[in-house]
């Protein structure tokens, strides 16, 4: 028996009009009697559109997806806060989720009340928390604070609390989203600890989150999510590939906010970019390189509007530092453009030279190269990794090189 | 609805530590603490008390004037303040309404159950009172629980449905404190029952409250028996109040994280 089971679900939220007020109810009531308007205005928001998934004890599973793919409305209706519209949704076991931590605390409670506030929120009886109060305090690092209302803890002091409480709940499933986003490095290496606990156990979990990091780490297998749709579901490494490269710029676009265009909308755009990919030496797209292999970087883009010798970047950043960038304006790379035209702009980097680690790529497209203005850009539009053998050295830069060793006279000169 | 039932019982440790909390916060960083659940029916005993005494004058079938109105506003501000604080019960925990699955009806049920912490409280003076005036002690006390268990149905009836409401039309957060003050001058606090005119007794015995309030009266101060034909009526209109209110209250929250 599968401990979740999704069958066709979908899940529509009505939006904009309607409730709120009685003001604007009593019309609307009255137009639904006189079958006039007859919810013809309803904005609906179909945040699922008929997901199908099964998750297994023992099994953890990661969903991802670009914002509003529908990731938060699985995570609630497995835990029940919702209900779908339509399909079927079976759970198996007892559930617990890790979804804002100390949401049920209050600050003018002190610690220990709210253990036993948030525990019995979260499910637990009042005798299994008097077992667990200790491990829960122990887990926490706050034996000293349990008695100061948690108004005067600071956040990671709250968090610590609010996780720990959660992980003692013993759940036969466990939903976990984007709780490891907040606290220092100590204690979320312990909360990965106590996750990865939790799969040796044989719990099923459900893990949404945006750090591939954690993904990779964690998770069995993984569904890909675009509008409410399953896109691909399987192993992790080709949904987080498929991830980074198909919606690559459409994704991080939305992640990133003010990345892309300036806010601005496609049409607007002089020109604009429609795809990034990363390839290797046989035009193969892949995310994770070797050490001083060859990787090519491909920006696909559009034209919207007459150009002339537009200006394209590239910058390899590990984190927010940039390591490299590059413009076509270096190579005095020129080129005329009308509105329609399509094409690829690529970088051939004949030897990455950079060692284990994730890094990311900015692109953009620039009037020249010294204007601050651009056309369009994408911030880590691509997201890659990079292995190299232990002989390579440690580090960020691979400086190609070799060692010696002699034994004799040291020489007078030096 | 059984189903429903169950499944709060499951949850009564949540249940009984909300209230805990609810008290808790009620009164954390306030000076007096629980004094303020005497001192809320009690002040109001005290202006009415001079103001229907001296000024107004109210005939209270021979009772003293402080014992005749606190023997009336303990149960209700018990009754008002469950309301109050219930409405918005859900309204205000959303963060956790959003995100965690419990029966929801726990958050209004509780604010019923903490105000019926300082109804018991406030009660305590009430004793003293009675020793003060020396009211006798007679057989008709044994009706006090029946009197509780109306006034409770009705009330978690009230609270489940305006809160629920709440949920969809913050309209009603608004409404509640109008109505119950139209409400407290529907129910013979102020003055006796005897002086509503008897052609509208039977209308204005609908309002369960009215009889519950006649009735500790009655049952305290005048050791009488209730009038239980009147008594049944509020009784059923209030039973019948919370199945539908718990009805409505159920099919609503499905749909509460979704609107919050």
């Amino acid at each position: 028996m599968a401990a979740i089971e999704f069958q066709n679900v979908r899940k529509v939220y009505r939006i904009g009009k309607g409730r709120g007020s009685l003001r604007d109810a009593v019309p609307a009531a009255l137009n639904a009697l006189l079958r006039r308007n007859h919810q013809a205005k309803e904005d609906l928001l179909w945040a699922l559109k008929g997901v199908s998934f099964e998750a297994h004890r023992g099994e953890t599973v990661g969903i991802i997806g670009p914002n509003g793919a529908g990731k938060t409305t699985i995570l609630k209706l497995l835990s029940r806060v919702t209900r779908p519209t339509s399909g079927h949704i079976a759970v198996n076991g007892r559930v617990s989720a890790l979804i804002e931590l100390g949401a049920g605390f209050h600050p003018d409670l002190t610690g220990r009340e709210n253990i036993y506030l948030n525990a019995s929120i979260l499910g637990l009886s009042r005798r299994e928390i008097e077992e667990k109060f200790d491990s829960i305090v122990e887990f926490a690092e706050l034996a000293e604070f349990i008695d100061t209302p948690v108004k005067r803890y600071s956040s990671g002091m709250y968090v610590r609390l609010g996780f720990s409480v959660a992980a003692h709940v013993d759940p036969d499933i466990l939903l976990i989203d984007e709780v490891l986003a907040v606290g220092d490095h100590m204690f979320k290496d312990k909360c990965i600890q106590r996750i990865k606990e939790f799969r040796n156990a044989g719990k099923c979990m459900v893990i949404v989150s945006h750090s591939k990091e954690q993904i990779q780490k964690l998770c069995d297998r993984a569904i890909l999510l675009h509008k409410g749709e399953v896109v691909f579901q399987g192993d992790t490494q080709e949904a987080l590939d498929r991830y980074h490269t198909a919606f690559a710029t459409e994704v991080l676009r939305e992640q990133g906010g003010a990345a892309g265009g300036n806010g601005r909308s496609n049409e607007d755009r002089e020109m604009e970019i429609v795809g990034v990919s990363l390839l290797d030496s046989q035009g193969k797209e892949r995310l994770s390189f070797l050490t001083a292999e060859p990787m090519a970087l491909e920006i696909r883009f559009r034209v919207n509007a007459p150009i002339k010798d537009p200006v394209f970047y590239s910058r390899i950043r590990r984190g927010y530092q940039v390591l490299h960038g590059t413009t076509t304006a270096r190579f005095n790379i020129q080129g005329e453009f009308k509105p329609g035209d399509t094409g690829i702009a690529r970088v051939h980097y004949k030897s990455l030279n950079l060692l284990n680690g994730e890094y990311n790529i900015n692109v953009g497209i620039k009037p020249d190269h010294f204007s601050p203005r651009t056309y369009d850009f994408v911030d880590s539009a691509v997201v890659f990794t990079v292995g190299s053998r232990f002989d390579q050295g440690g580090g960020v830069v691979y400086l190609d090189h070799d060692w010696d060793l002699e034994k004799g006279p040291l020489p007078e000169s030096r | 609805m059984l189903a429903n039932i169950r499944e709060l019982s499951a949850h009564r440790g949540l249940l009984i530590n909300w209230v805990i909390r609810d008290i808790k916060v009620r009164y954390k960083q306030s000076l007096m603490g629980a004094a303020w659940a005497v001192l809320q029916p009690l002040s109001a005993t005290l202006i009415f008390a001079l103001i229907f005494s001296r000024f107004v004058r109210v005939p209270t079938d021979g009772i003293p004037y402080p014992i005749f109105y606190y023997s009336a506003l303990l149960p209700w501000t018990f009754f008002a303040s469950s309301i109050t604080f219930g409405v918005g019960s859900l309204v205000s925990n959303m963060s956790l309404v959003t995100k965690i699955y419990f029966p929801r009806e726990i958050l209004p049920l509780s604010a019923v159950l903490a105000s019926m912490v300082d109804f018991f409280i406030a009660s305590i003076i009430f004793v003293g009172m009675m020793i003060f005036y020396q009211v006798p002690l007679s057989a008709s006390l044994i009706c006090i629980p029946l009197l509780l268990l109306i006034q409770i149905t009705l009330t978690v009836g009230v609270v489940l449905f305006a809160s629920a409401m709440n949920v969809f039309y913050r309209d009603v957060r608004f409404v509640i404190p109008l109505g119950l003050q139209l409400w407290m001058y529907l129910t013979p606090i102020i003055y006796p029952l005897n002086m509503v005119p008897e052609r509208f007794r039977a209308l204005y015995m609908l309002n369960p409250m009215a009889s519950v309030i006649d009735s500790y009266r009655r049952t305290i101060l005048l050791g009488e028996w209730p009038s239980f034909s009147y008594l049944a009526l509020g009784g059923l209109t209030a039973a019948v109040l919370l199945v539908v209110a718990y009805w409505y209250f159920k099919r609503s929250e499905a749909v509460f994280a979704d609107i919050i």
